[in-house]
């Protein structure tokens, strides 16, 4: 009798936890997706700077699941952009990739990722990341540590970093041109 | 890369490229109060690791199939240590009866196990991560041996310098974070493996 | 209430220093001071909250499942926390990432929460929390300052050392955090020798 007392109390205390937590949920949850919504456009803004709007794609069963298509003032497109999220070290590495109509990368951001500090962290600078514009999908190698050579710079001492975020612009890239196709 | 395959990346991670006490500097608590002898390292070890199977298993079930499906997703932190805590209360009634000496030895550190940020951040990260159901449970395993590993060469280590010439100002903790640093060191050689 | 409540936290009960708890956050957010800071002041929210709470509920919790009720509160201001900072200080809670759900098991608050807040007056309670939040703020602000000065040349982002410094890279890197601590502690463990 008594275990169903405490049991029954300890209930009531989640329920009220649960309560206060929808209410500040409810409040919180459309700043979040604001922000992930405003991250996104900067984004793809960097990534394709010679577009002016961007149309949603939803890709079903597909991959990339997502992905938006780029178009200039007078709406004709230019490009495509869409997120990879290869694994790194420590967690997915959220890459955004834009790409031109032929195929080849404009450009890539990195919006997330969990890597050592010093090391893997540094794949989000444009060091880093600027090597990716101009390359297409030959040349979406690292220079010495893949089994390809390609054109990609390694980070010094973060070869797990950049192979993931060079394995997932590549993979990308060619999962948009299938679905292309 | 075979599924077989990726599994077996998923523990060599968790162990040594990104071990958890190491590497990702969860379970420090523990780390430092229970690693002075091997045997309560070894025995806490295996209490960790049954709490962390168990519970990582049913915090990414009741993800995956109640809060999800709920939107009830930033419910998961009450969740996941609420489920943590059962666990840990039925793990310590299995080990009273079970073994009363390893039930002594560990002390107050069994209850402890809850607030072992090893056991929660592994159940978070197995979401965050974008684990399957069977990913999760290889990477749980890969954790506590990580975990149980870092104890375990900690505890050797420590025994020794019990018997050492230590300056006092750094008998106790100091010198055991400092042995730890240097453990952390030889880790940090591992990140080439993969 | 006595001022005591709120400086023993500080110094002689420093929870980080002398205590020995909250550790994980210690060593993991402390590559640089602003994180370090950001994880004190969240930490300190939660432990005010919480010592608040179970000060005002500690009479009619039965014994029983007080330790459950106090997780359930804990975490329940935790993810308050998570979410006001993903909605409100994005870059933030980017870089403290998984360990701001981690705050729930940080051993000071359910310690506090247990020891002190369920016995005490509202009033000492509140002191308490804050006193045990600015030592522990002020243990990660020390150690996330020698291992961003040390380890990139930088305080809080502004360059110091200038660009002629080698950022002696394993203070920021797992190692670094481990060592700065032990050498923390062995240097707090000489002065209360000497004094």
């Amino acid at each position: 009798m008594e275990t169903i007392k405490l049991g029954v109390f300890l209930m009531v205390v989640c329920l009220i936890a649960a309560f206060g937590l929808a209410m500040t949920n409810r409040v919180t949850e459309p700043l979040i997706q604001e922000q992930k919504r405003l991250e996104r456009m900067e984004a793809m803004k960097e990534v394709l700077p010679a577009a002016t709007e961007f149309e949603e794609v939803a890709n079903e069963g597909g991959e990339p699941a997502v992905y938006n298509i780029a178009k200039d003032a007078s709406g004709a497109v230019i490009g495509y952009a869409f997120e990879a999220a290869p694994k790194g070290y420590g967690g997915p590495v959220v890459t955004m990739v834009g790409i031109d109509t032929g195929g080849t990368v404009t450009g890539i951001k990195i919006l997330s990722l969990m890597e050592t500090p010093g090391l893997g962290a540094k794949a989000v600078e444009p060091k880093f990341t600027d090597q990716y514009s101009g390359k297409t999908i030959e040349q979406l190698y690292l220079k010495d540590k893949d089994l390809k050579k390609g054109d990609i710079d390694a980070i010094t001492a973060a070869t797990i970093t950049s192979k993931a975020v060079t394995l997932g612009v590549r993979e990308g890239v060619e999962a948009m041109q299938n679905v292309l196709k | 890369m075979s599924q077989a395959g990726e599994l077996i990346l998923i523990i060599i991670g968790a162990v040594f490229v990104n071990n958890f006490v190491l590497s990702r500097f969860l379970g420090i608590c523990p780390f430092v109060g229970v690693s002075k002898k091997v045997e309560s390292a070894i025995g806490m070890g295996m209490a960790v690791t049954f709490v962390m199977l168990l519970a990582s298993t049913a915090s990414w079930l009741i993800y995956e199939f109640i809060l999800l499906p709920l939107s009830l997703t930033y419910l998961r932190t009450i969740v996941f240590i609420l489920v943590i805590a059962s666990l840990v209360q039925f793990v310590e009634m299995v080990i009273q009866k079970a073994s009363p000496s390893l039930y002594k030895s560990l002390g107050v550190y069994l209850p402890l196990i809850t607030t072992n940020c090893a056991v929660l951040g592994l159940a978070i990260l197995n979401i965050d991560e974008g684990y399957n159901l069977i990913q999760t449970v290889f990477h749980s395993i890969g954790a506590a041996l990580g975990f149980t590993l870092a104890m375990v060469l900690m505890a050797g280590i420590r025994e020794r310098l019990d018997r050492a010439d230590v300056p006092e100002s750094l008998k106790g903790a100091p010198i055991a974070f400092i042995v730890a640093g240097l453990l952390a060191i030889a880790f940090m050689g591992f990140a080439g493996l993969l | 209430m006595s001022l005591n409540e709120l400086t023993k936290g500080i110094f002689k009960e420093n929870p980080v220093l002398r205590l020995m708890l909250g550790l994980c956050p210690t060593l993991a957010v402390t590559s640089s001071l602003e994180n370090g800071i950001g994880m004190g002041l969240a930490t300190t929210f939660v432990l005010l909250c919480s010592n608040i709470m179970v000060s005002l509920v500690g009479g009619i919790v039965p014994k029983k499942v007080r330790i459950p009720v106090y997780i359930v509160i804990i975490a329940t201001f935790v993810t308050v926390v998570d979410l006001s900072m993903a909605a409100y200080l994005p870059p933030l809670h980017k870089s403290l990432g998984l360990f701001i759900p981690l705050i729930v098991v940080n051993c000071i608050i359910l310690g506090r929460a247990e020891a002190f807040a369920s016995k005490n007056n509202i009033g000492n309670s509140i002191l308490d929390a804050l006193g045990m939040g600015i030592g522990f703020t002020l243990a990660l602000s020390m150690l996330g300052s020698i291992r961003e000065i040390l380890g990139n040349g930088t305080i809080l982002g502004i360059s110091l050392l200038g660009s002629a410094y080698k950022p002696f890279l394993l203070f920021v890197l797992q190692p670094g955090a481990f060592l700065t601590l032990g050498l923390l502690m062995a240097i707090m463990n000489r002065l209360e020798k000497k004094s």
